[in-house]
């Protein structure tokens, strides 16, 4: 049964089992690599993108439930040549090392940021979950509040 | 294995006109023989590197790094090096992995680059190239490691450019100077850009011997610089190996026996040729592979796949098995020294309180971030491999072993890497890919692994086990010191791979690196290990020996401070009486720990300190222990001196890096075994640590002139035993066993 979404603003019908999960669905079938695939168990966030606004475990999230919704990757982010706000800030505070889950970290701090603006840093500890096996941690906690502070002088 | 041969290689600066003009300079290397000393000796004399300058016409400046990029920095540290001698900005050269097949110059005949790696993980990769066919030409020098090669590198291709400058102005070169990518003729307005000069440039004879600046005179190295890869990696548009894709292939997911030891007993495709996607099933060592049309499509075939097992050697090797066979080791009769200084058993004999303790830790997974993954596509008698390996020479063995095909055939891609840990120091990854693509000649196949099969198919930090015996002099100095160890040898178990003979549990140095050389001063000293084996895969992981004999050294330290009512920084600085290096490392970081100050109820603080991979890092914990036993990790203060320094920022995020690491592994690392098979298989039972359970973080450094340490492993050794000293310190139980969630640590 063809299912049909938007995927960074651009509407897609796909023809595929309704219980692949959307990692799956970007990464092999749109070609979007960007998101990762770490552990396949919703456990460690590498896989995070947006659907219609909120932040997601999309290796365990199948296809099916998107169907008529909107759903972002950390392509979708930047607008044309201006970074979203969090990955700016992960420039300026040198976070990413290998580089592998931030996709998904950018993705989970962005949701965050969209529903409390300032987070404290007991918000931070309970929303951002995803592991880093590079331990770039506490570049993100500062990085979280200096992408809080420019949203708010936005 | 005989006596241990002196190995040289000969490093050739060369340079030439590029494809479509422009320059480019770098290294080719020449090894005499392959010999048979230990990695010790290579890791002072084989630090290799072939960093590319290519400058095109139009003044670009491309730095080809050759090295894995596994979040270490290495993509800008190398250029960071050669824009210092090169005179041009950091931000206005472009990186990129150069093809290996000489796309830089066709002279270079050598496919399969050496990939940067410290201690064992170059000794093993050295031991291949020293297999493979190698011809360079050029001229001759030694090499002294990647800090001046870099460098020389800039300053030769800087001074081709200057001579053609001049010769073009009629001057001599010493009128001439270079600046930001111009070379420019002293008190005049007369200018050319690199670009406007390179392609003569090439043709020029490569000056050697250059002096190279002065360290006051740097510009770019010693100060923090933003790392080149990163803007990529925010957009999510870095590819990493599990990324690529090719037209046409097909996806790979493999089935491993679970047991260590174990084979395939059966399988029946029946039950799976019928679901969605299905290609094929083809056996691969120790496994099998499902090949279907999607990644997702090949998980699910793999996980409904009617198959049994057979647990083989792994039969009846547990947790408990392990460790009581470990203890036995130690008592047993098969003992090998390492290191030997006065008369131990003499002191010990004649003293009325000698100390003992005994300590024991368990294996440990890696979890790379990206799970193991390789793609590979087979054509006749030749074969491409993409894969994030830390070292292309590794991926290209894989290749042979899993095809047959001679690497020298073999033409490797290497990706980012999603962390490597020494994981990737493997070839079982490309192996499996390749075995499937030599199946599907033709089609390329990208092979990705669960994470599951990523975690119980580790090649694991092996379980060690030690004991310690000391006895102290008048004045609090130690008389005496026996330390044994017992665990697999790595280097035997990374030689079976490689089909290298490389190192018996005798000569393998991993065992009991950070035990032996210790800077400690013990007036006699003796260093022995056990050998033990069994079927688990073993291999390096961040830091090898030096993660398990650090907490082994840095806890019995403590114990013996304790023993002996003594103060454990003061106890530590007075064994470093002739370790100045080390004693001011200790001291800075006591000093910005505020050790003297008092801490409060039920909080404590722990000091280790611990030298690998020519750097010494020093860190203080602070912790804090609930009544019930929950406890917190609160701070880390660390202090490395690591030589001179390249990227300040770097080294910091690599010290932060290695502390999460090891503090990982100290709260929850344990693979424990049934029958040989991991009983942990992802991150609901094989924990990471997460943000908040992240410690505040306070790094320095201590320049020196000193040799140029490694920064991505020295943090994660002192981690553990700063941590469990702190425990002491807050509440008196003393830690000899790790991960500390089966600690009860709750005070009776
Ligand atoms: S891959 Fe989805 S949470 Fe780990
Ligand atoms: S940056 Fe490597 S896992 Fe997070």
């Amino acid at each position: 049964m063809p299912i049909t979404f938007r995927v960074n603003g651009v509407a897609r019908t796909l023809d595929i089992e309704g219980d692949t999960p959307l990692l799956w669905v970007l990464r092999d079938e749109l070609g979007l690599t960007g998101t990762k695939f770490g552990c396949g168990v919703a456990a460690c966030g590498a896989c995070t993108v947006h659907v219609d606004g909120s932040a997601v475990r999309s290796c365990a999230y199948p296809v099916e439930a998107v169907a008529g919704a909107e759903v972002r990757t950390i392509e979708g982010l930047a607008n044309g040549d201006t970074l979203h706000r969090v990955q700016q800030a992960w420039i300026d505070h040198q976070v990413p090392q290998c580089g592998y889950c931030q996709s998904g970290m950018i993705m989970a701090v962005v949701d965050l940021l969209d529903t409390v603006p300032n987070p404290t840093d007991e918000d931070i500890d309970f929303a951002i979950t995803n592991i880093c096996r590079c331990g770039t941690y506490s570049r993100i906690r500062k990085a979280i509040h200096a992408a809080a502070k420019a949203g708010e002088d936005a | 294995m005989g006596t241990a041969l002196q190995i040289t290689k000969r490093a050739f600066m060369i340079g030439g006109v590029a494809v479509g003009g422009g320059m480019v300079v770098g290294y080719a290397y020449l090894r005499d023989k392959p010999g048979t000393a230990g990695f010790e000796d290579w890791g002072q004399k084989a630090e290799a590197l072939n960093a590319w300058v290519k400058i095109t016409p139009a003044n670009e400046v491309v730095i080809a790094v050759p090295h894995a990029e596994m979040g270490q920095g290495v993509y800008t540290a190398i250029p960071m090096l050669i824009c210092e001698e090169l005179e041009v900005d950091l931000d206005s050269v472009r990186v990129e992995h150069p093809d290996l097949d000489g796309k830089y110059i066709n002279e270079y005949p050598i496919k399969h680059e050496v990939g940067l790696e410290s201690g064992p993980i170059l000794w093993v990769i050295m031991r291949i190239i020293a297999k493979m066919p190698m011809i360079a030409t050029g001229g001759s020098s030694t090499i002294r490691g990647r800090y001046d090669d870099a460098r020389r590198i800039g300053a030769a291709t800087r001074e081709m450019l200057i001579a053609e400058a001049a010769d073009r102005w009629g001057v001599a070169p010493s009128e001439c100077y270079a600046r930001k990518g111009q070379v420019h003729l002293r008190g005049q307005d007369y200018m050319f850009t690199y670009g406007e000069l390179a392609e003569a440039a090439a043709l020029r004879d490569m000056p050697s011997d250059i002096p190279l600046k002065e360290k006051k005179n740097f510009h770019t190295v010693g100060t923090p610089q933003r790392r080149l890869d990163i803007p990529a990696k925010v957009k999510g548009e870095a590819t990493f190996g599990i990324d690529v894709v090719l037209p046409g292939m097909l996806y790979a997911v493999p089935r491993f026996c679970p047991h260590h030891g174990g084979t395939v007993a059966a399988y029946n495709i029946a039950s799976v040729e019928t679901m969605p996607g299905f290609k094929a099933v083809v056996p691969i060592t120790d496994g099998v592979a499902v090949v279907a049309t999607s990644t997702w499509r090949a998980m699910k075939i793999a996980n409904a796949l009617d198959i049994t097992f057979d647990p083989g050697d792994g039969a009846g090797v547990t947790h408990d098995t392990v460790a009581a066979d470990l203890r036995q080791a130690l008592t047993g009769d098969t003992i090998f020294t390492a290191e030997e200084d006065g008369d131990v058993a003499a002191t010990f004999a004649a003293s009325d309180d000698v100390f003992e303790a005994s300590y024991d830790l368990p294996y440990l997974a890696h979890t790379c971030m990206e799970p193991m993954n390789a793609t590979v596509r087979v054509q006749g008698d030749q074969a491409e491999v993409w894969s994030g390996s830390q070292s292309p020479t590794l991926a290209a063995n894989g290749v042979e072993q899993g095809t047959g095909i001679s690497t020298s055939n073999v033409t490797t891609y290497n990706t980012f890497l999603g962390g490597g840990f020494g994981r990737r120091a493997e070839q079982d990854f490309v192996r499996a890919a390749a075995e499937v693509a030599k199946a599907f000649e033709g089609t390329p196949i990208k092979m990705t692994w669960p994470r599951e099969e990523d975690v119980r198919r580790d090649i694991f930090r092996p379980a060690a086990a030690a004991t310690f015996k000391a006895t102290l002099d008048e004045q609090g100095g130690v008389s005496a010191l026996h330390a044994r160890v017992a665990l697999q040898s790595v280097m035997a178990g990374v030689g079976e791979r490689f089909g290298l003979a490389m190192a018996s549990p005798e000569t393998d140095k991993t065992m009991e690196d950070g035990l032996k050389f210790s800077p400690y001063h013990f007036a006699s000293r003796l260093i022995d290990k056990a050998p033990y084996d069994n079927p688990i895969l073993i291999g390096n992981w961040r830091s090898v020996g030096h993660s398990h004999n650090a907490f082994f050294m840095e806890s019995f330290i403590d114990e013996l401070a304790h023993h002996s009512g003594q103060d454990p920084f003061a106890f530590r600085a007075k064994l470093l009486q002739n370790a100045p290096r080390q004693k001011n490392v200790l001291a800075h970081v006591a000093r910005i720990a505020n050790w003297e100050s008092p801490i409060g109820a039920g909080r404590g603080r722990g000091i280790a300190l611990h030298t690998s991979f020519e750097s010494t890092v020093g860190e203080v914990a602070e912790v804090s222990v609930a009544a019930d036993g929950s406890f917190t990790v609160d701070r880390v203060y660390c202090v490395i001196d690591c030589g001179p320094v390249v990227n300040p920022d770097t080294v910091k995020a690599q010290m932060e890096s290695g502390i999460v690491y090891g503090l990982t592994a100290a709260l929850y690392g344990e693979v424990t075994f049934e029958d040989g098979a991991a009983q942990q298989s992802n991150f609901t039972d094989y924990e990471a640590l997460r943000l908040y359970e992240t410690p505040e973080m306070i790094v320095e450094i201590v320049e020196s002139d000193d040799r140029i340490g490694g920064v991505g492993e020295p943090s994660t050794p002192p981690i553990a035993p700063a941590v469990t000293n702190a425990i002491f310190n807050a509440v008196g139980i003393r830690v000899r066993t790790l991960p500390l969630m089966n600690v009860n640590l709750r005070i009776a």
